[in-house]
């Protein structure tokens, strides 16, 4: 049995939430539901859980901070969140897991069994703490989480220079000459980086603009970076390129 | 395009009277020289404009443009001087004033030689029409662009009115949710057919500029139910309307009432264990109207304090955005609506909550 706590300043999330966790998830032990992060410190204290859910939401203190005021986080997070985009890409460029509400039962079911696998191998403590940090900082500093074969890495979204597809995986090329192998599209890494510092330049290729140095417009367009790299611009990427440059269309 | 009548004739008469003094008293031709060069000019270049709208010459490139206005220049120019002559020749003015048994030209020899000057005035009576058409097209262009701004700002603001908070919605959705999972099934249908009202009431106004004070009401008292029967009747709402004002006679930007109530209710209320109330009433007030939101809460102070650093940025742009959207009104309707947020105290001077008053000041149609 997995020993949880929920923490929802809504007593009808806490209602709908343990319904459905009962009835679909056996292995769930709710110990306590709390109506605040006062009573949520409290009980994290008193029942030592292994896994609790958390609404981001919540009047004087919201989730993140009540985390904060914790000395260690020694268990699982789900988050919980209404409609929360600020929260949400924070979630998403730290590969945290979170629920939408109302929460669709196999979500819940799929987060819950990745919760399981994180209290057993005791990892994903490491996510917590940069997503906490994550959420102060400004985009080009926030670290992004990306999975490998044993857990993840983080890496500064300002440090990466470029992505390129390679069939299902993606290189991720960093302005320490290191090269990420990542199992994920490239369009699913453009999700999780912030959008203002990264453009597609290609249909395989997304580059972080402030390591562009030059654009050429010979040989169908090039750009060329920082350390030296030339890379193709496509066709039709062109004028969207040159506009976020901030140069006039042809 | 069209030069419309009463200008175009004001500037021919004035320019072709112009004319005619020019000749009468400067050149010191002789009265009735001078009268019929006026009136041959003004029917002749009347003319010339009739041919310029027939062959469409205005909405033409430059080239075609100048080949046209070449050709019929010349064609009409030589038109009207052939037919002043005739006539001055017809009625004996043309030589009245010379000596007799001076050197004359034939006929088409004096054709020939004023030829070359009615080329002249024909040529400034068409630099002259384009010159007003490029101006006025210059003006019109102006006030297209002046229009689509004002378009643009009116289509922003109905963006903005559209939008009820997302999470109100959600949250509505999963209160439904737990009703049902709890088997409450009266509390849960209720809840359902409320929440549609609302939604409904959103789609009929989200085009609309402003509504009715009437039915703002009507929405804020849908989302203060379900308010309500989220918050299991923790929080209280009374509406004090006076009866004498006619609401549906009143225009007010859409969702203006329920963005205060949201407030008054997250950053106020919810904070309190016990709950709290609001109270929503509509005045007469120096023939205008007052919208009154009075809350029980913690008050701004207190309540900023609490909010969470990020969270206070993008959620208390409800009342921000509600100030732009007042704001934006005013410069569309130039009506004075004011908004004052009173921060109350109680006897021993703590934070006693948050009044609101929205004026309307003669907002009637």
């Amino acid at each position: 049995m997995i020993r949880t706590i929920i923490i929802d300043d809504e007593q009808h999330c806490i209602d709908s939430l343990s319904f459905d966790l009962q009835k679909h998830c056996r292995d769930i032990e709710i110990l306590e539901c709390c109506t605040n992060p006062k009573e949520g410190l409290l009980a994290i204290k008193k029942q030592k859980p292994e896994l609790i859910f958390l609404d981001v939401q919540m009047p004087w203190m919201n989730g993140f901070e009540m985390l904060e005021l914790l000395d260690q986080i020694n268990f699982a997070i789900i988050f919980t969140t209404a409609f929360d985009q600020f929260a949400a890409k924070a979630f998403r460029i730290s590969a945290i897991d979170y629920l939408l509400k109302p929460v669709d039962v196999n979500d819940l079911k799929e987060a819950v069994k990745k919760a399981a696998e994180k209290i057993q191998q005791r990892s994903g403590v490491e996510n917590i703490a940069n997503l906490l940090q994550n959420i102060k900082r400004p985009e080009e500093s926030q670290r992004i989480a990306f999975p490998g074969r044993e857990g993840y890495e983080f890496v500064e979204a300002g440090k990466i220079i470029y992505a390129q597809a390679e069939g299902s995986y993606t290189h991720v090329f960093l302005n320490d000459k290191r090269k990420l192998v990542i199992s994920k599209t490239l369009s699913d890494i453009e999700e999780i980086l912030p959008p203002d510092l990264f453009h597609r330049i290609h249909h395989s290729t997304l580059v972080n603009l402030s390591h562009v140095t030059h654009l050429f417009k010979s040989d169908g367009g090039y750009i060329v970076l920082e350390n030296g790299e030339k890379l193709a611009v496509s066709k039709s990427k062109k004028d969207g390129l040159m506009e976020r440059l901030g140069l006039k269309k042809e | 395009m069209k030069v419309s009548i009463s200008t175009y004739w004001k500037y021919q008469l004035i320019g072709w009277g112009a004319w005619f003094l020019f000749d009468y008293l400067i050149i010191r031709l002789p009265f009735m020289n001078s009268l019929m060069a006026s009136i041959v000019g003004l029917a002749f270049s009347h003319f010339l404009r009739f041919l310029i709208k027939q062959f469409k010459i205005l909405n033409k490139n430059t080239v075609t443009k100048i080949i046209y206005l070449l050709l019929l220049n010349s064609i009409v120019a030589f038109l009207g001087t052939s037919f002043i002559l005739w006539v001055l020749e017809v009625t004996g003015l043309l030589y009245k004033n010379l000596p007799p048994n001076s050197f004359r030209l034939s006929f088409w020899g004096e054709v020939f030689w004023s030829y070359e000057q009615t080329l002249t005035v024909g040529t400034a009576w068409i630099a002259i029409y384009f010159a007003v058409h490029y101006i006025r097209d210059l003006k019109k262009t102006e006030q297209e662009k002046n229009d689509l701004r004002i378009r643009l700002v009116e289509m922003e603001t109905q963006s903005l009115r559209a939008q009820m908070n997302p999470q109100f919605i959600f949250n509505s959705m999963n209160s439904i949710k737990s009703l049902i999972t709890k088997n409450e099934n009266d509390k849960a249908s209720n809840y359902l057919t409320t929440f549609s009202k609302l939604i409904r009431t959103l789609f009929q106004n989200s085009d609309k500029r402003e509504i009715s004070l009437f039915e703002e009401i009507e929405t804020g008292k849908l989302y203060t139910k379900l308010e309500q029967l989220r918050f299991d009747n923790k929080i209280d709402f009374v509406f004090n309307i006076d009866e004498a004002i006619d609401l549906k006679d009143i225009k007010v930007p859409a969702l203006l009432l329920q963005t205060f109530i949201e407030n008054a209710i997250w950053h106020g209320l919810v904070p309190i264990e016990n709950g709290g109330k609001v109270i929503v009433s509509i005045n007469e007030k120096n023939g205008g109207v007052d919208c009154v939101i009075d809350d029980n809460g913690i008050g701004r102070a207190l309540s900023k304090q609490h909010e969470a650093q990020y969270q206070a940025s993008h959620q208390l742009n409800g009342i921000s955005l509600t100030h732009t959207r007042l704001d934006l009104e005013k410069l569309l309707n130039e009506r004075e609506n004011s908004i004052t947020i009173i921060d109350k105290k109680n006897e021993s001077g703590e934070s006693g909550g948050t009044k609101v008053i929205i004026s309307f000041k003669e907002n009637r149609n």
